[in-house]
């Protein structure tokens, strides 16, 4: 890459303030193409996304499951976060069973049968 | 005088003759046969008496080889006696050593040896111990698989209720 994620975020969030916000994402797509960190695209949206959310006082949420949850966990689940953050589910086979949070990167609620085994067999 | 010569019945003259020849053959005798006798016994004498003389001085010439000879001999036995004593000693020492370097050796093999059987023992005990919890990790999550639902929704419980504390 040719600059880092955090100083291609930086600077589209420092733009994104003063000029609209259509010819901003139009000029920052031409610029990932023109410094052919593109490639990295989904990676950048993604951690520009997460500023966004935690500049409006949200969490970026990610929640594994083993396996799709039905609609009730769905809510259930949701209902213990704020409207400002934003929730991605995702399925990890790998957990075996359960549930794994976590919030901005950082902290992480792990209560899946994968990670009470890792503990029991060390 | 004369008379009495003649009565007796001996002529002066011949008596003379006599004394001359006498006199003649003793020098001769004395110059030719005495004289040189005697040198060539004297010097006979004086090597006789050198040979003697020889003889005594060579004989304690001898003695005094035979008392140095035995000198030696005691000496060299005494040094033999000492050096023997010595060896025996320095090999007795050495022995010594190299019974207790073998014996330390054996100790330190042995220890080795027990160490390499302990931790190969540890190492077979860890493997088992493993393969077994990957046994009972993969039983439990097979049997966990066979019907997911009742444990995903125990564990998800749980979850909440920690984000609620």
């Amino acid at each position: 890459m040719k600059y880092s994620v955090n100083n291609y975020v930086s600077a589209f969030t420092e733009v994104i303030k003063k000029t609209p916000q259509e010819s901003v994402v139009t000029s920052f797509v031409k610029l990932l193409k023109k410094t052919g960190d593109i490639k990295s695209g989904p990676k950048i949206i993604e951690a520009i996304h997460r500023k966004l959310v935690n500049s409006g006082g949200g969490n970026w949420v990610k929640i594994e499951t083993a396996r799709e949850i039905s609609e009730k966990k769905n809510k259930e689940l949701k209902n213990n976060f704020s409207k400002k953050d934003h929730i991605i589910f995702n399925a990890n086979p790998e957990l075996v069973a359960g549930v794994r949070i976590t919030i901005n990167g950082e902290s992480e609620l792990d209560n899946t049968l994968n990670n009470k085994l890792n503990k029991l067999f060390k | 005088m004369s008379e009495l010569f003649s009565q007796l019945g001996i002529e002066w003259k011949l008596l003379l003759a006599q004394g001359v020849n006498f006199i003649v053959l003793l020098f001769v005798l004395t110059k030719f046969v005495y004289k040189p006798l005697i040198k060539i016994i004297e010097e006979r004498r004086k090597k006789i008496e050198l040979g003697v003389k020889g003889g005594e001085r060579a004989e304690q010439i001898i003695k005094k080889a035979e008392e140095e000879r035995l000198g030696i001999v005691k000496e060299a036995d005494t040094k033999a006696v000492a050096i023997i004593s010595e060896a025996e000693k320095n090999a007795q020492k050495k022995a010594q050593e190299i019974a207790l370097q073998a014996d330390k050796k054996a100790q330190q093999t042995l220890r080795e040896v027990l160490l390499l059987a302990d931790r190969k023992q540890k190492e077979e005990m860890e493997k088992v111990s493993n393969e077994a919890k990957k046994l009972v990790r993969d039983a439990i999550i097979k049997t966990v698989e066979l019907k997911p639902e009742q444990i995903d929704d125990k564990l998800i419980e749980e979850a909440v209720k920690g984000l609620r504390v």
